[in-house]
């Protein structure tokens, strides 16, 4: 599992700034798509998160949870618009939809994931993508440590009994 | 049930391949700009600048592109050459009178489309004067392939002319510019119309063929030498004529100069119709923030292959001069200015009526959410209180209900009960008061939260509280069920892991058919079905009126 290192956050140029947008920015997205399961709207939404911790980077001082958690936010309401536009996007001159590609036993396991509430999903995508700690994952959801710990303990109990009954029905 | 070891080797598992379907190799090329690299805008003077009918600029070809949803070739835009012409010097005073004639005559349209045959330039002569152009960049042209118009309406360019004041803030409201290569077909009534000489036709338009609370509501229009037309929209024929005589001119080339006033500069970006989320602008942040224009693309797979690394363009508003940032990758956009050749791009996101409005509310601040809070329909034994500190960075007022409601951002607004909530008048259950909490974001939606015991519920979202008819669930990737259960007094709520919360809110269901699962889907957009699974297995779904 690729350990997700944090930028350095003392940094205030423009370069620790390009740094950070280059070392995080596919992180970034994966993070994105494991929560919505749409590289779409995963590479929009780094994006837009890029461009909020542009504006404010001389005063955040922790980019990489910084740059989560407006992830993580910006998905939950992202997600309500994002089937419209996908759908509009559909009837426009037929383009291809780019996807990620992965073998079926993984992406299942995704799509499990995402059929987890909004915040045990969150934790969860945060403790297996990116490895960290249930203080780090407390810190980017901003709520305690326990919590987060629960969070995660609930959503592989749901997972768990998500998985089996696919299987089970197989 | 998984043991917990073999589960946390799936998604170990999962969390790899993840890796290598999204790897880092596959990072966009380029990079998020710093803002050291960012070309600055450079500052416009007003005098000498103006604002054409953005179309073609220096030196590109648009390369083909049959318009796949409807088999149609596009226009093509071929400049061979640098634009030569000099900005256009305002030639009238901003108190230039205008007429208006009531020569009125009904406006039919056009039989047909025409359109112009793949491979033949055009020629447009609509140019962005160079200052606008951040150093290092060119204006692609832009125009969406037809795809949503109504029928005989090819724009070859869209614009929406948003006006930069001295501090780089927009001013309210911006007006559309578009080219087509035939006048609009829509249906209404004409009154020839007199700008400093230049003769041309003021259209209302039929109101059943604007997008509610998205488009202009008319039309100012002018036949170009060229034989194109020059459409200039905006919310008023006072505002269009005023925004136009004040500083249009119209050059040789035909095309039409809007020179800004004094102290102001134009920001030329796009929209197309036809897309749920429009067109626009975003503005973030109070006083100078970054501005947004995320674009998206309706281009053909070839150039989308071309465009590979690029999603969206970001105009970074720093210190009064907005310069253009963009960095991105796959995904829904391309870049509004951008290098490379042959890209056609439209503008997501918002719509204009967003912009119109995101522009008479600039700066937002927290003096701006307060205000939206306090618009809020007040409900007994309860407030609104910001949960956020976010700026809202956009404002709609779509919703007559709660007319200052809607808009873009992150800020977030919650209601703690009891509050009163007709959850259940689609089941045909009276009014309760539950035990909930009831949130609103920015953008209009509401969730309506039953904390339960063993987990909280989201009752419903949407744009109202009416929605609160059932479990709508736009947030959750499956709706949240509910079933009746033997009693009709008894509901279940089903999740979409299958976790049943037995809810007792209910005093009577009488519709409800024991054994019955009622649920509503996202049918299309914003319209909702009501899903009903018998206990047979067959399901029905039942068209709801909108939310």
């Amino acid at each position: 599992m690729e350990h997700v290192s944090d930028t350095d956050a003392e940094g205030s140029s423009d370069a620790s700034f390009e740094s950070f947008a280059s070392a995080e920015r596919v992180r970034l997205v994966r993070l994105g798509w494991a929560m919505v399961g749409d590289i779409d709207v995963a590479e929009d939404a780094t994006q837009d998160v890029l461009v909020e911790v542009f504006a404010r980077w001389s005063s955040i001082t922790d980019p990489s949870a910084y740059s989560r958690r407006a992830l993580v936010n910006r998905l939950r309401s992202r997600w309500r618009r994002s089937g419209r536009e996908r759908r509009a996007t559909a009837r426009l001159a037929g383009r291809a939809h780019p996807q990620v590609l992965m073998p079926e036993p993984s992406a299942e396991v995704w799509r499990a994931v995402r059929r987890l509430p909004e915040r045990q999903r969150a934790a969860l995508v945060l403790t297996v993508v990116e490895d960290r700690p249930a203080e780090e994952v407390a810190g980017i959801l901003g709520c305690g440590t326990e919590t987060a710990r629960t969070h995660v303990r609930r959503a592989k109990a749901a997972l768990a009994n998500d998985l089996e009954r696919i299987e089970d029905h197989r | 049930m998984r043991s917990t070891e073999e589960l946390d080797r799936v998604l170990a598992t999962a969390a790899d391949e993840l890796a290598r379907a999204i790897p880092m190799a596959d990072a966009p090329q380029h990079a998020t700009r710093s803002p050291a690299a960012m070309p600055t805008w450079p500052r416009v003077a007003a005098a000498a600048v103006a604002l054409v009918g953005v179309g073609v600029a220096a030196g590109f070809a648009l390369r083909d592109g049959t318009d796949r949803d409807s088999g149609r070739t596009p226009p093509q835009i071929v400049a061979t050459e640098p634009p030569v012409t000099t900005p256009v010097v305002p030639t009238l005073p901003a108190d230039t009178p205008t007429s208006a004639v009531p020569t009125t005559s009904p406006v039919e349209p056009p039989s047909s489309a025409r359109m112009v045959p793949a491979g033949d330039p055009v020629g447009l002569a609509y140019r962005i004067p160079d200052a606008m152009i951040p150093a290092g960049y060119r204006m692609v042209a832009a125009y969406d392939s037809g795809v949503g118009e109504p029928a005989g309406q090819v724009p070859v360019f869209h614009g929406v002319a948003v006006m930069l004041d001295d501090r780089g803030m927009p001013a309210s409201p911006a007006i559309h510019v578009e080219v087509q290569d035939q006048p609009p077909a829509m249906k209404g009534t004409a009154t020839s119309v007199d700008v400093n000489g230049i003769a041309g036709e003021y259209v209302v338009w039929d109101q059943q063929l604007i997008n509610a609370g998205s488009s202009p509501t008319a039309d100012v229009r002018w036949q170009l030498p060229s034989g194109k037309w020059l459409i200039v929209s905006g919310p008023s024929l006072d505002f269009i004529l005023l925004q136009v005589a004040r500083s249009a001119a119209v050059d040789d080339a035909g095309a039409v100069a809007i020179t800004p006033p004094t102290g102001f500069t134009y920001l030329p970006s796009w929209t197309t119709f036809g897309m749920s989320n429009g067109a626009g602008i975003v503005y973030e942040g109070p006083e100078l923030g970054t501005l947004t224009i995320t674009v998206q693309r309706t281009d053909d797979p070839i150039v989308l292959s071309a465009l590979k690394g690029y999603s969206a363009s970001n105009l970074v508003v720093r210190d009064g001069a907005p310069a253009l940032e963009y960095s991105g990758s796959r995904g829904l956009g391309a870049v509004t200015l951008e290098p490379t050749p042959g890209v056609r791009v439209t503008v997501s996101h918002s719509t204009p009526q967003t912009v119109r409005d995101l522009n008479a509310r600039l700066p937002l601040d927290r003096t701006a959410l307060d205000e939206i809070i306090d618009s809020l329909e007040p409900i007994d034994g309860a407030s609104w209180t910001a949960l956020q500190d976010q700026m809202a960075v956009g404002y709609e007022r779509s919703n007559p209900e709660f007319p200052s409601s809607a808009g873009i951002g992150d800020a977030e607004m919650s209601l703690t009960g009891p509050v009163a909530v007709p959850v259940t008048d689609l089941l045909g259950a009276t009014e309760r008061t539950l035990p909930v909490e009831l949130t609103r974001s920015i953008d209009g939606y509401y969730r309506l939260i039953y904390s339960a015991e063993g987990g909280s519920i989201n009752l419903g979202a949407g744009p109202d509280l009416s929605a609160y008819r059932g479990n709508f669930d736009a947030t959750d990737p499956a709706p949240v069920l509910i079933e009746a259960g033997r009693n009709v007094d008894e509901l279940v709520m089903i999740r979409a892991t299958g976790e049943r919360i037995p809810v007792t809110l209910i005093e009577a269901a009488p519709g409800l058919i024991p054994g019955t699962r009622y649920g509503y889907v996202d049918a299309e957009g914003e319209d909702v079905e009501l899903e009903t699974t018998a206990p047979d297995g067959s399901i029905t779904t039942t068209p709801l009126a909108r939310l």
